[in-house]
């Protein structure tokens, strides 16, 4: 197993997780100037963000173990968060697009870590 | 909701940040810099970047020294070195003082007095107790000052109406009071459990110390009896008969292997000359959360234990949450978390008075009044005014001669001189008349002062030490790199921050409903 | 901006209520938990201090909020150095139950 490769693959769960329940919000989304989405669809965003988080929490837990894991994976989430908060107005299409690679690559991090 | 409770909570979340704010500022900025307090003493304290020993002997290193130092002290302590310090930190204690010196474990050398307190003589204590220490004060003050967070922290969720509709709100291109609404806002609630949990935990550390009263009406006479009780602690009375010490080696082996593993943290022998010393070995807690050193304590004369440690339930929770709160593990990765945590805590701190100032300044230049400009002197002395205090005193550090009589307080004085300058300047700015309409002026002057503090102090290790960024990484020297580097980032932010207050005209008084977007 | 106006006096009362009625609370918490912990045999004397006093800072702080959303100082402090009272009357009839025992 390697440590890095999973923390890594945790740390873009996490972020992209972030990012699809930032935008499952009605009014972040009137903020952004997106359409209104409907009930079906907000559901469906929230269920992926939140498993995403808890793909990012389980490696961070098999990591580091459950009191370390745990501590890092809610401090994570908040720095994220955060970082999420303030790039959004400035570049919406980054977000985006740095939402969808780390979707995209969290697992190939994950399964890489897991054989390693 | 109940209207009223919203209100009450609105009054008392506002007056609650107005007089603590810049305690709390103090608090959590000095704690933040706690994290890295022994890389901070690396870099003040340059004849300690020594390199990591592979082997420590208590016999061989601390004990012919100690013996020179301190033949007759009651208490002889010894801090074993581990990653973050590579030193080995003997002290004793001489009547009512304690005292420390640092050795290189690699060559059995004494280093020269430090002469400054450095991160963990400073930052830390100003963290836990202000440095008032005439009885307990410091610790008091911040009792009330945490307890005070809890009640802002909690009233500041009530008072937030649709906290999880605006999770994720920050309107940078509003005007300057809905931005920094925005900010507070969403440093508070993203990094809610961090800031409720470091409150709380810095109380259970003290919790010994604050409970007293209700110790004392619990155990009456033997209040004494709660520690040892608690701490599973065993104490010999001394025999007033000379003895020798055994060997102190052969103990911290057997301690070792009792634990199954793990280094030692510290090891502190009481009335070291006496036939009943009594040797303690502590564990240092690095794989772990909580805060447990499983202490053995030996017979002094002959290596015998006399006593294993072992927690209760409770008490391991209360050292849970002491590791939380102090991070005595070794994991880089929430060490920084811990860091950056603490800064936006400090920024959160920080809008909540600008907040306050900004909406007094509105008010009071349509009524006439100018006591805003003393909040916003205190506002500003309260925030960067403590970066810029720090920073001078990183400066003093380089520049005050090595071995000079009463270095390390004069540094301290050095600290608080430009504190208390850093609200005369503001004071200042405010009743000049072309300025006095302009109340970012001090904001920026600080911001601008604290850029070029920063970069000073880097130059300056690099002249006065020959360690600079170019060099320190490739060697290894993590901690005085590190310190550099973040320095050199402190320049940056700072100057970022100093332009930005230029660039956004002021709400109100200027005519401007809303600020034009700041150039990117 | 806060719409709650209290008074000068009324907001000092309550910041006096929360701060030291609190700190009252928080002692008689103490006593009073801790005494029953150890009377009914579940921790230690020294467990159960401990543990009452880890939980005696959520007493403080609630004692604060009390004392700014009662509808007046008088009723502030009537619920807080009433609690006050019922823990120490807890604590002091479990340290009577202990030297009986």
């Amino acid at each position: 197993m390697s440590p890095l490769l999973i923390a890594a693959g945790s740390t873009l769960a996490a972020w992209a997780g972030m990012a699809v329940l930032c935008f499952q919000s009605p009014s972040q989304r009137h903020r952004l100037g997106l359409r209104e989405q409907t009930r079906r669809q907000q559901q469906g965003f929230i269920a992926t963000g939140s498993a995403l988080l808890a793909v990012s929490l389980a490696s961070a837990i098999a990591v580091d173990g459950v009191s370390f894991g745990v501590t890092l994976w809610l401090c994570q989430a908040g720095i994220l968060g955060l970082a999420l908060v303030f790039w959004l107005p400035y570049s919406m299409p980054g977000v985006v697009r740095s939402a969808r690679c780390a979707a995209a690559v969290a697992p190939l991090l994950l399964a890489a870590g897991n054989w390693w | 909701m109940n209207p009223g409770l919203r209100h009450s909570m609105d009054y008392l979340h506002t007056w609650a940040g107005v007089l603590f704010s810049v305690l709390l500022f103090l608090v959590f900025f000095m704690g933040t810099l706690s994290v890295f307090d022994r890389e901070i003493d690396r870099w003040m304290m340059p004849d300690t970047r020594v390199a990591q020993p592979q082997t420590v002997s208590f016999d061989n290193i601390a004990l012919p020294h100690l013996r020179q130092l301190a033949p007759d002290s009651k208490l002889w302590s010894v801090q074993y070195p581990f990653t973050r310090e590579p030193v080995m930190r003997v002290s004793w204690t001489d009547g009512d003082e304690f005292k420390t010196r640092f050795v290189d474990v690699n060559t059995g050398r004494l280093l020269p007095e430090a002469g400054s307190k450095g991160g963990t003589g400073f930052f830390f204590p100003f963290h836990y107790s202000f440095h008032l220490k005439w009885k307990d004060v410091g610790y008091w003050l911040l009792a009330i000052v945490s307890i005070a967070m809890m009640a802002l922290l909690i009233s500041g969720v009530i008072i937030h109406k649709k906290i999880f509709a605006d999770f994720f709100t920050f309107r940078p291109g509003k005007s300057t009071q809905r931005a920094t609404l925005d900010v507070h806002n969403v440093s508070s609630v993203l990094l809610l459990p961090f800031h409720f949990i470091i409150t709380l935990s810095g109380l259970i550390i003290f919790v010994f110390i604050y409970m007293k009263p209700g110790i004392a009406l619990m155990y009456g006479a033997e209040a004494g009896k709660l520690s040892q009780e608690a701490f599973s602690q065993v104490s010999r009375a001394p025999a007033k008969e000379s003895g020798e010490l055994a060997s102190v080696d052969a103990m911290v082996t057997q301690a070792k292997a009792m634990w199954g593993g793990g280094g030692v943290r510290r090891v502190a022998i009481r009335n070291p000359q006496d036939k009943h010393a009594t040797v303690d070995v502590q564990r240092r807690p690095h794989d772990r959360m909580a805060y447990e050193t499983h202490t053995v304590t030996f017979d002094g004369a002959n290596g015998a234990v006399l006593h294993r440690q072992d927690g209760s339930a409770t008490m391991t929770v209360q050292r849970f949450f002491t590791g939380l709160h102090m991070i005595p593990f070794d994991h880089w990765g929430l060490r920084w978390m811990y860091f950056a945590m603490g800064l936006v805590s400090c920024v959160m701190i920080a809008t909540g008075m600008l907040l306050w100032v900004e909406k007094r300044r509105v008010r009071q230049e349509k009524e006439g009044r100018v006591s805003y400009r003393m909040v916003n002197a205190i506002a500003v002395a309260g925030t960067l005014g403590i970066l810029v205090a720090t920073l001078v005193m990183l400066i003093a550090n380089k520049l005050l001669p090595d071995g000079m009589p009463g270095r390390a307080s004069l540094e301290q004085w050095i600290f608080f001189a430009a504190w208390l300058g850093t609200l005369f300047h503001p004071l200042t700015r405010a009743w000049q008349a072309r300025h006095c309409r302009d109340i970012r002026i001090a904001w920026r002057e600080q911001a601008w002062a604290s850029a070029v503090l920063a970069l000073l102090a880097v130059a300056l290790n690099a002249m006065v030490t020959g360690d600079h960024v170019l060099r320190t990484l490739p060697q290894g020297a993590l901690a005085v790199a590190g310190t550099d580097l973040v320095l050199l980032l402190t320049a940056v932010l700072a100057a970022v921050t100093a332009r930005r207050l230029s660039k956004r005209p002021l709400a109100g008084s200027h005519g401007t409903a809303s600020l034009v977007k700041a150039a990117a | 901006m806060s719409k709650a106006r209290f008074s000068w006096q009324s907001a000092l009362s309550r910041a006096l209520i929360g701060a030291l009625g609190g700190f009252v609370l928080a002692m008689a918490f103490v006593i009073g938990a801790a005494g029953l912990l150890t009377v009914s045999g579940l921790l230690t004397r020294a467990d159960a201090v401990v543990a009452a006093g880890m939980l005696a800072f959520l007493a403080w702080t609630i004692a604060v909020l009390v004392a700014f959303a009662a509808a007046s100082a008088r009723r502030a402090a009537a619920w807080v150095l009433g609690s006050a009272t019922g823990f120490a009357l807890l604590g002091w009839t479990s340290l009577a139950l202990m030297r009986a025992a």
